[in-house]
């Protein structure tokens, strides 16, 4: 029993970081993927979402109910809301630009943003926010949610809005000349994908039990497309795979030499470059 | 009032340097239509091949020389084998590719150098000049405000009355029409990237210069700045990638000055993106056709 237990505390943070990065991977997959618009501050999401858990869960939550589990339900579901709140008033003005403007428009305002909250005071400023209270959050639960999550967006992408997501992806002005608004799935798209990125980050908040403006920088973002560019970008089993890769070979690592362990940015890029070389569409080539 | 002078004076030094990195942006982008995400990476590799070469006691603009032709052909290397395969595959390959790139690059100068900020070699020369009563300059300042000056001279005179010159105006102009009259579109394209790159690894090795310091992430930092600046001049003109990189420093100076420090980092993405969505041709730019 010691070693079942041994086990389980070595392996339950590792596999509570591979539900929140494939919490954040599926977002920016139905931005990326779906929606077609590339997003470069899906981090920030993550952020707002995980400063959101931290603040209600440290003062107001306990004041309404004492089961650990409640709480985490409902501060996951206020990091979904308030991160949601936040991308769609960011991609309204946004979506006026095209392509790689709008990719460089998002990186912006993901450090804009990252730089209001290390100046406000509820935040906890460049310090961070400390004690943020665990909830009893496990690997189970994350687990459930990541599948909920996988279920509920596979079902998504077959109703019609799905349709109509991946449609303005292909030919807006198809889309368009059909009478149906492309903005509206687009906004749909980008603010379901960043609000479930924000309830990523609700889980980190409680897993970590601190959250810094540094979780929302740009670095984190482009480990994301990452994950979701191994996996390939049009396929939302692909990025749960490229998840495992980003979260898995740095532990897989940790036992071989230490320079390849500190290093392994090197061979996450070298695969981007690759793949964007012989395989731009992903490994995986059709799902979703 | 002279504290004002002060900041503004401050701020011209590390503009110069956002300057001459943005030149290449907007250079790259006014042939292309391309952001050449990974060109900051220029920047801070030329000022560690310089370090580089300075180190094993070449002499001073030997090293210079060798470093800016490194970093010239890496990047006429990189366009040629990373970015041309992609001009036709999907929308977001090339900017994913130059992402991919220049994660690579940083890391990669983190395991060759260290992740920690190295002391430069070389330094321009101290001292202070007093203007007035209050007013301080530093000698170095002017080193490199009046190096940027006058390269950005040469640079247009290149582009306005050398044949490579009319060619770069006539691809960022129309490249069909380029390539019909017979202009040779890709060789430009890699003396676009070549000069881009030079411009950098001057900006690089001055920056080490002035600060003494350099780190493996300094291109990305002074890059995606150098970006917003050639955003806020107007992509294409070189001219307002120049004003832009001075607007941009000067303001974070100004910010530092008046005790606003922690806002410095985020001024230059708010500029970005206020330009970008009410003002996408910029300061000097024209209306464009292609919509951003």
């Amino acid at each position: 029993m010691m070693f079942l237990q041994d086990t389980y505390d070595y392996f339950s943070l590792p596999l509570m970081l591979l539900g929140i990065y494939s919490l954040m991977a599926m977002g920016l997959q139905l931005i990326l993927g779906g929606a077609g618009l590339l997003s470069l501050g899906h981090a920030i999401f993550f952020c707002i979402g995980g400063y959101t858990s931290a603040i209600i869960s440290s003062s107001y939550l306990p004041l309404i109910t004492d089961s650990n589990l409640l709480q985490l339900i409902l501060s996951a579901l206020c990091a979904f809301v308030v991160s949601g709140f936040f991308a769609f008033f960011m991609i309204i003005p946004c979506l006026r630009l095209k392509e790689n403007y709008f990719a460089m428009a998002t990186l912006a305002l993901g450090e804009v943003l990252s730089t209001v909250i290390k100046n406000l005071d509820f935040t906890g400023g460049i310090r961070g926010f400390k004690d943020i209270p665990s909830l009893e959050i496990n690997p189970l639960i994350v687990g459930f949610i990541v599948l909920i999550v996988y279920l509920a967006l596979r079902r998504f992408y077959k109703s019609s809005m799905g349709y109509i997501i991946r449609a303005t992806r292909d030919d807006d002005i198809a889309v368009q000349s059909l009478g149906i608004s492309h903005f509206k799935s687009q906004i749909i798209a980008f603010t379901l994908g960043s609000a479930i990125a924000g309830m990523g980050g609700g889980f980190y908040a409680h897993t970590i039990q601190f959250m810094s403006p540094e979780e929302g920088s740009f670095n984190r973002s482009v480990e994301i497309l990452l994950a979701v560019v191994i996996g390939g970008m049009n396929s939302l089993t692909g990025s749960l795979i490229g998840s495992l890769v980003i979260v898995a070979i740095p532990e897989i690592l940790r036992f071989g030499p230490s320079e390849i362990a500190q290093n392994r940015n090197v061979f996450f890029a070298s695969a981007v470059i690759l793949l964007m070389l012989f395989r731009p569409k992903g490994l995986i080539k059709n799902g979703s | 009032m002279y504290d004002f002078l002060q900041y503004l004076l401050d701020g011209l030094a590390i503009g110069s340097v956002y300057s001459l990195i943005a030149v290449g942006y907007s250079l790259v982008f006014g042939v292309l239509r391309m952001v050449n995400f990974a060109h900051g990476e220029f920047f801070m590799l030329g000022a560690y091949l310089f370090m580089f070469f300075f180190n094993l006691k070449i002499p001073l603009w030997i090293s210079f020389v060798l470093s800016a032709l490194f970093v010239g052909m890496l990047s006429v290397g990189m366009e040629r084998f990373l970015y041309k395969p992609l001009r036709k595959s999907g929308r977001f390959a090339p900017l994913i590719m130059a992402v991919g790139l220049s994660l690579f690059l940083q890391n990669f100068v983190q395991i060759i150098f260290s992740p920690n900020p190295q002391s430069f070699p070389v330094s321009l020369p101290e001292g202070i000049i007093q203007w007035g009563e209050d007013i301080l300059i530093r000698k170095k300042d002017i080193y490199i405000f009046v190096i940027t000056l006058v390269l950005t001279f040469v640079f247009d005179a290149f582009i306005r009355f050398t044949s490579f010159g009319r060619a770069i105006r006539a691809v960022s102009m129309q490249p069909q029409a380029a390539m019909l009259v017979g202009i040779p579109f890709n060789r430009i394209i890699s003396i676009t990237f070549f000069l881009g790159a030079v411009m950098a690894v001057v900006g690089g090795v001055m920056q080490g210069m002035s600060t003494n310091q350099i780190w493996p992430f300094m291109g990305v930092h002074s890059g995606l700045k150098a970006f917003a600046a050639a955003v806020l001049g107007g992509t294409g003109e070189l001219w307002g990638a120049v004003l832009g990189g001075f607007f941009i420093g000067i303001s974070e100076s100004l910010l530092v000055g008046y005790d606003l420090s922690m806002y410095k980092d985020g001024l230059a993405y708010l500029i970005l993106v206020v330009f970008l969505l009410y003002r996408p041709q910029g300061i000097l730019g024209k209306k464009l056709t292609v919509k951003v």
